[in-house]
Parts: C-alpha cells; sequence; structure tokens
C-alpha cells in the first residue's frame, strides 16, 4: 500500500526524518518515492513486532474530552449533582450519611461503601476547608459508577463542628464524586479557586435557590475561561 | 516508461524489499567477477611493467626508477584524479561505516594505475589494497546504478573487496574473512553468503585467466611438538616487526609532511632512497614475492646477517615508499617482512641451540609471514587463512593459528588500532556497526529535537510567567526577545523555584532576571557524541538547539535513550 512519509511516521510513532533516513539505509521493509512509502502492512507490522516497536493504524492521541473536561466543566459537574437545601443532620456522620442518600443512582450497597469511604477520608484529615464550607470526597475515584464527575451542593439545616482548619463550623457541603482522579483533581482546583473568592461565599452563606446558584457559577466559570487563566 | 526503467530498480519488487538476500546473491556474483578482472588485469600489467623495465634495472641510474615511479603515482592521484595517496583501505572502511558504502566511480581505478607506476618502477609495496579499494569502488557503483539501498551497498562494497582479495591470492575463503573482518567490522548471516559467492565468483575469474595455481605452493614441512614452543618466540619477532613498521610508516609520513617541498618531489625522493636501498638489499624492491618463494622452499643462501639486513631495509623501504606519498599496499611487504621474520629467528635459533628446531626454515619464513600480517592487521582470521590458502600448507594449522593469535595480541598491547585503523580511530572516525558512536553518528539532531517548549519574553513579569509554567509540559523556558526572535537565554525551574510561593515577588521580577544568559546551546549540525559529551561534563539533562540565534527545541537525554533503543534495535539485527 502506498502512504505519505509522514503518515507512516506517525504509525510507528517516529520521526519522519529517522524514517526517511531508515528506508535509505535500507533497514526497515519500505520503498520511498518522493513523499510516498510503498509497503506492506503486514510485513511492516511483523517486522514492527520484531524490532519491539509499535505499529498503530489510528492516530494514538486520546481524545481531549475523555481525559480533560471540556468547557464549563464545573458548572456541569454542578449541575449533575443538584443543589439541596435544608440538609438535616446534627454532626458529621450524620450529615454525611443523609447527603449520601441524595446522591442520583446509586445502589444500596454502593451507597454503603460510598459513606465509608468518606468517613475514612474524614478521619485521615477534615475536608472543612473553612470558613464554612466542606469538601468532602472519597480518596479513590469512584471507578466505573458513572461517566461524569458529579459534585452535590448542600446546605445544611444546622451548622455543625466539622473540624474545620479554621475550627469554624460548617454549613455547606460540596460532597466531590468523580470517575478519574485527574477529573477529582480538575474539580477541586477549580472549586478551591472559586472559593477564595469572598463575595462567592458570601453568596453561598445565603442559601441561594439552586436555579440562582447555577447562574453564578456559570457565569464565573465563563470568565475564567475567556480570560484564559488555565489549570484552576 | 515506467517498464522500461524497471531493470534497474530492482529492490522496488516487492519480492525482495521483504528478503533481499537472492538479490544481494546475483549482485554478489557479479561484483566478484568485475573486481576479480580488476585484479587479473592489475596483475598482469604489474608483470608486463616489470618485464619492461628488466632491462634498465641493472643501469646505474636504475635508483631513481622507483623515485619516478613514485612521483608520476601521487601526480596522477593528486592532480587527475584528486584522490590523496596511500592505499585506500582506511578510505573504503570510512566510507563503508559513514556514508553506507558511498564510492566514487573513478576509485576504481585510480589505485590500479597509482600502484603499478609505484610498484612497477621497484616501489616496497603491494598490490592487494589498491585492488581491495578498486573492487570495492566497482561494488559502490553497482550498487548506485541499480539504487540498492545502504545496506546492500555495503554488502556489496564487502563483496568487491572479498572478490579482489580472492582473485589475487587465488583465495577465496581469505577474501570472504578479510572482508568481514576488516572492511564490514561484523559477522553476520545477511552478509556471509552474499560474500561467500562474490569470493568464489573472484577466484574462479582468477583461475580462469591465470590458472589454477597456489601462489607460493609448498608442503611437505614436518612440525614437531617443540615447535608448537618455539613458534611463540616468532610471534614476538613478528609483533615487534609489525610495531616497527607501523610506527616508521607514521612517523616517515610525518617527516615528510614537513619537507617544505611539493608533494610530488617527496614521493620523489621516497622512491629514490628505496632505489639506493636497493642497490645494498636487491630484495627490498617491488612487491618481493620472488624472495618469499626463495625463502619458502629454503633456498635463501644468504647468512643470518644479510637475513636480519634484509628484514630491517624492507621495513625501512616500505615505510619510505608509503610513508612519502608512495601508492600501494601492506600486505605483500608484510608478507616478505615476515618471512625475513621467521627466517632470521629460525636461524638465530639454530645457532644458539643447534637442533633444537626440527621444523624447516621454510616452515618459519610461513609463520612469520602470517604472524605479521596478523599484527599488522589486528585481524588473526585473516592472517591464518591467507597463508593456509596460499602455501596450502596444512600441516602447519596449530603453529599458524598460535602465531596469529599471539602476534595480534601482542601488538594490541601496544598499538590499539590496526594499521587500517589507527588513522580512523585518531579522528574518531571508526564507527564500526553496532557500537555507541556508529549509532549516536546516524541519529542526527533533527531527529530527536523536541519542539514543544512555550518560549518566553524577556520583559514578562513572575506572574505571567508561572501562568504559562502552568500550562507547559516542559521544564525548560527558551527566553526570547519579543519582536526580532533572538534568543537571550534559558529558565529552568532551579532558577525560579525558591519564589514560587513568594507572592510579593510576582510582580517585581522579570523573567530575564531570573534566566540564565549564557546556557550551553547544541547547534543542528552538532554531532550528538559531542553534544552529549558536553552535556555530561556540565551535568545537564538537556540542551537547546538554537540555529541562526533562534531557538528551535531541545534535546534531552530522555528523549534521545528512546530513539538510540530503537536505532540500536534497527542496527544490530540486520535482517529486516
Amino acid at each position: 500500500m502506498k502512504l505519505g512519509i509522514s503518515e507512516i511516521a506517525q504509525r510507528l510513532d517516529l520521526n519522519p526524518e529517522t524514517l526517511v533516513r531508515w528506508i535509505r539505509q535500507g533497514r526497515i521493509p519500505i520503498d520511498r518515492q518522493g513523499q510516498q512509502g510503498i509497503f506492506k502492512e503486514s510485513e511492516l507490522r511483523a517486522w514492527a513486532a520484531r524490532k519491539q516497536m509499535v505499529y498503530k493504524r489510528e492516530r494514538s492521541a486520546k481524545k481531549e474530552s475523555e481525559t480533560r473536561p471540556g468547557g464549563l466543566a464545573l458548572y456541569n459537574a454542578l449541575t449533575q449533582g443538584g443543589c439541596f437545601n435544608q440538609v438535616p443532620g446534627s454532626d458529621k456522620a450524620e450529615v454525611l450519611k443523609n447527603a449520601v442518600e441524595l446522591v442520583p443512582g446509586l445502589s444500596q450497597e454502593n451507597l454503603k461503601s460510598l459513606l465509608d469511604q468518606l468517613i475514612a477520608r474524614e478521619q485521615l484529615t477534615s475536608t472543612g476547608i473553612g470558613r464554612g464550607v466542606a469538601v468532602p470526597h472519597p480518596r479513590t475515584p469512584m471507578d466505573g459508577w458513572f461517566k461524569m464527575p458529579m459534585i452535590l451542593t448542600c446546605f445544611l439545616e444546622n451548622e455543625i463542628d466539622f473540624d474545620s482548619i479554621d475550627k469554624m463550623p460548617v454549613s455547606i457541603l460540596f460532597l466531590i464524586l468523580s470517575p478519574t482522579m485527574e477529573t477529582h483533581l480538575a474539580m477541586l482546583s477549580k472549586l478551591s479557586y472559586f472559593l477564595r473568592d469572598n463575595s462567592f461565599v458570601d453568596f453561598l452563606k445565603t442559601f441561594p435557590a439552586p436555579d440562582d446558584f447555577f447562574h453564578q457559577v456559570k457565569d464565573m466559570e465563563k470568565n475564567i475561561e475567556t480570560s484564559g487563566i488555565q489549570g484552576v | 516508461m515506467k517498464k522500461f526503467f524497471f531493470w534497474r530498480y530492482p529492490g522496488r519488487l516487492a519480492f525482495f524489499r521483504r528478503d533481499d538476500r537472492l538479490l544481494l546473491i546475483f549482485f554478489g556474483i557479479l561484483v566478484g567477477i568485475c573486481s576479480g578482472l580488476a585484479a587479473v588485469a592489475l596483475n598482469r600489467t604489474l608483470l608486463f611493467t616489470l618485464d619492461a623495465l628488466h632491462d634498465i634495472r641493472h643501469l646505474w641510474w636504475a635508483f631513481l626508477l622507483p623515485g619516478l615511479g613514485a612521483m608520476a603515482s601521487s601526480l596522477y592521484l593528486e592532480k587527475i584524479m584528486n584522490e590523496g595517496a596511500g592505499h585506500g583501505v582506511p578510505e573504503v572502511i570510512y566510507s563503508v561505516s559513514r556514508y553506507g558504502g558511498l564510492m566514487r566511480f573513478r576509485s576504481s581505478i585510480s589505485r590500479l594505475v597509482s600502484s603499478c607506476l609505484t610498484i612497477g618502477s621497484g616501489g616496497s609495496a603491494g598490490p592487494e589494497a589498491p585492488v581491495v579499494m578498486s573492487g570495492a569502488a566497482i561494488g559502490s557503483n553497482i550498487a548506485q546504478l541499480f539504487y540498492l539501498n545502504d545496506r546492500q551497498r555495503v554488502t556489496l562494497v564487502g563483496c568487491g573487496a572479498a572478490g579482489a582479495i580472492a582473485s589475487i591470492f587465488n583465495a577465496p575463503l581469505t577474501g570472504m574473512i578479510f572482508s568481514m573482518e576488516i572492511i564490514l567490522g561484523e559477522w553476520s548471516m545477511v552478509n556471509m553468503i552474499p560474500l561467500a559467492v562474490a569470493s568464489v565468483a573472484g577466484a574462479e575469474v582468477s583461475r580462469i585467466f591465470q590458472g589454477n595455481s597456489i601462489v607460493f605452493e609448498s608442503s611437505g614441512f614436518h612440525v614437531g611438538g617443540f615447535d608448537l614452543i618455539s613458534c611463540i618466540g616468532i610471534a614476538v619477532v613478528a609483533s615487534l616487526g609489525s610495531l616497527m613498521l607501523t610506527r616508521l610508516v607514521r612517523q616517515m609520513h610525518q617527516v615528510s609532511a614537513r619537507l617544505p617541498v611539493p608533494f610530488w618531489i617527496r614521493a620523489a625522493m621516497g622512491g629514490c632512497a628505496v632505489g639506493l636501498l636497493g642497490y645494498a638489499v636487491p630484495d627490498v624492491l617491488g612487491e618481493g614475492y620472488g624472495s618469499i618463494h626463495a625463502m619458502i622452499e629454503g633456498l635463501f643462501r644468504s647468512g643470518l646477517t644479510i637475513a636480519a639486513v634484509a628484514f630491517a631495509a624492507k621495513i625501512l623501504a616500505t615505510s619510505l615508499t608509503l610513508g612519502w606519498g608512495g601508492s600501494g599496499g601492506i600486505f605483500a611487504p608484510c608478507l616478505v617482512i615476515g618471512s625475513f621474520a621467521g627466517l632470521v629467528y629460525h636461524r638465530f635459533v639454530d645457532l644458539l641451540f643447534p637442533g633444537l628446531i626440527t621444523a624447516s626454515e621454510g616452515c618459519f619464513a610461513l609463520l612469520g609471514m602470517a604472524g605479521m600480517l596478523s599484527g599488522i592487521l589486528q585481524a588473526p582470521l585473516t592472517g591464518i587463512f591467507l597463508i593456509l590458502e596460499i602455501t596450502g600448507s596444512y600441516e602447519v594449522m596449530l603453529p599458524l593459528i598460535v602465531v596469529s593469535a599471539l602476534s595480534t595480541t601482542i601488538t594490541h598491547y601496544f598499538e590499539p588500532a590496526s594499521f587500517y585503523m589507527k588513522d580512523l580511530a585518531d579522528r574518531g572516525a571508526l564507527l564500526r556497526p553496532g557500537t555507541d558512536s556508529r549509532v549516536l553518528a546516524d541519529i542526527s539532531i533533527r531527529e530527536v529535537i523536541e519542539k514543544d517548549c512555550i518560549v518566553v519574553h524577556p520583559t514578562m513579569l513572575l506572574r505571567d510567567f508561572l501562568q504559562i509554567v502552568k500550562r507547559s509540559k516542559r521544564m525548560y523556558f527558551p527566553v526570547a526577545d519579543e519582536k526580532t526572535k533572538v534568543f537571550l537565554g534559558m529558565v529552568q525551574f532551579d532558577h525560579f523555584r525558591p519564589y514560587l510561593f513568594n507572592t510579593l515577588m510576582h510582580d517585581t521580577v522579570l523573567v530575564d532576571q531570573i534566566m540564565d544568559p549564557d546556557p550551553e546551546t547544541a547547534n543542528y549540525d552538532d554531532d550528538l557524541s559531542e553534544v552529549l559529551q558536553r552535556m555530561s561534563a556540565k551535568k545537564l539533562f538537556s540542551m537547546p538547539v538554537v540555529s541562526n540565534h533562534r531557538f528551535v527545541g531541545m534535546v534531552s537525554k530522555g528523549t534521545l535513550l528512546d530513539k538510540y533503543r530503537d536505532e540500536l534495535n534497527v542496527q544490530t539485527a540486520q535482517v529486516l
């Protein structure tokens, strides 16, 4: 079959210059005519296997959207999870149990396991990040439970002691559930960036209605995406 | 049209692309025949020249003859052929390792003519190396004619050399082994079969034209058990001789290079000196096969002293011829010197302990040849097989192996690189297949460069710079002028790590304050091995590549390891 030199180089994961040199030196079963290479696919595949190299038909780059959250990732995660007002509970364990029960589409068994993981994480160090906010999450991603990350926003009925770093009682929970560690870190990073903003925290303290809350997040996320601040 | 030109692209046939052994065997035969013909031609011309000059050789001014010959040969090489003097084997080796065996067409005849002039007139040199070069050039040019790739061309160059040696000595095995041991420097099945075929073709051509004769036919040597021990001595003498010859040729070369006269006068002077030496010791003139015959058959009547003088004189004459600009090979002089060495050793030992050595003088002359050849070429197998094939004396096999192996080893202690390779090794141009330097020489900087570095500007604030750091995948940041794009320096992670969390610094420090304004840089055309050496010296992991004052990318050891492995994998196993 006949293919462009650069295409073959890509399939073999080689620098085109290296490929051209190998063809000239006769180290690879390809003939060259101008910018085209003539070869037999099965032959080349066997050759690559012998030389401990890879030969791939498809491009190797994974689709961006699979590994990296696209636009408005935080907003999407928040709407996926939902926003709940007046979540009851008088201490940490009780609040967490009530919050976990709000997670959509979980079996009874998974629910138990998720709660155990959350409590285990809290025992390590508290996820109360100060100013009345906590971000409980399991240490390992919820592999295979869901495809998209989700964050449950819970405004609590009572202020409870969460062993936060600033010793303040917590009234807002963001329960972060992600399919992969990468998305988890991206979510956490973005969320904590928002929470550094005092006015946003003050806005949260008013326990806004879900629509207002989502609207606000959407605006803020749009803002940082257009301003080009990356890595948050 | 395509059909018409098809015969010139045999390598493009799908059948040969997968496995070109049949193709190489076919071309091996062709190359073997051609280089065999070249060898026969040189041999015939040499005989003719010797015959033609025979009548004037006893005249008083005959000492000028080698001078004239050497002068004509050097003038011819420099002015007409535009090639350097010398025997040509290093050039073949270099071309094989560096340019995939690319050689000029004129190389296939240039050395034939020049060595004919040098040797025919009486200069002390051999016809073998010139024939090797010409055979190699024939192989290379046949490969070029049919658009074969580098690997196939290298094989054909080897075939040419093998055919030439096989033809000139009527010794097919030696041709094959010489080619693998010295020219190609690797033993692989893929090469061995075309080489064998070419050797057979070359030897057959010589047999058709000159008859199937063994050059120094000799037999009936009786080798006693004690001779195995006494042959250790001949190995020592032979290595001494080869060391002397190697050093003297080089020194003569340096001395003559310092003389403030044109090269052709130098060659003439060397030649005349050989001619004068010839008055005293006639055995030093020409290729000297006559004296070898006499010695092997035990007909060399002169005494021990004369033989010793002849031994030294032949070394001197050879270094005068080759070192001062004559053209020819080292093979034949080696054989002559070696047989003198054997003779001298035998007579000397016999003088001290009469009756100790049971083997004849001829046998020791033969061992001396093998020792000398193995010492000079540092190729024991070539020495063993050449002597076996040109004498046909299978009974001396055991001492032959001992002498060859010992002589190679002893010489190697003092001269780590052989006569052919020394110049190349000094220049760092000895690139044997599968070695580190060969792998690195093949990879160019262009192939390992990484271009995903983000270029920053010198007037950038640290805060803006850190934003770039966030999205970069690398720890190195080239700095270039915003307008002119001139490369100014590098910022490495180490440079800004202390200020990373100091927010006060973020708005007060500029990039050009933290950059390294004078980093080590590489160029597109730099040798990778040299770049790596500089990296190791400064303990760097990567180096920016700067071309024409512009930053073009980074070379890093990590990526290099990947490419290096691929290259080594691809280079070492020759079978496709």
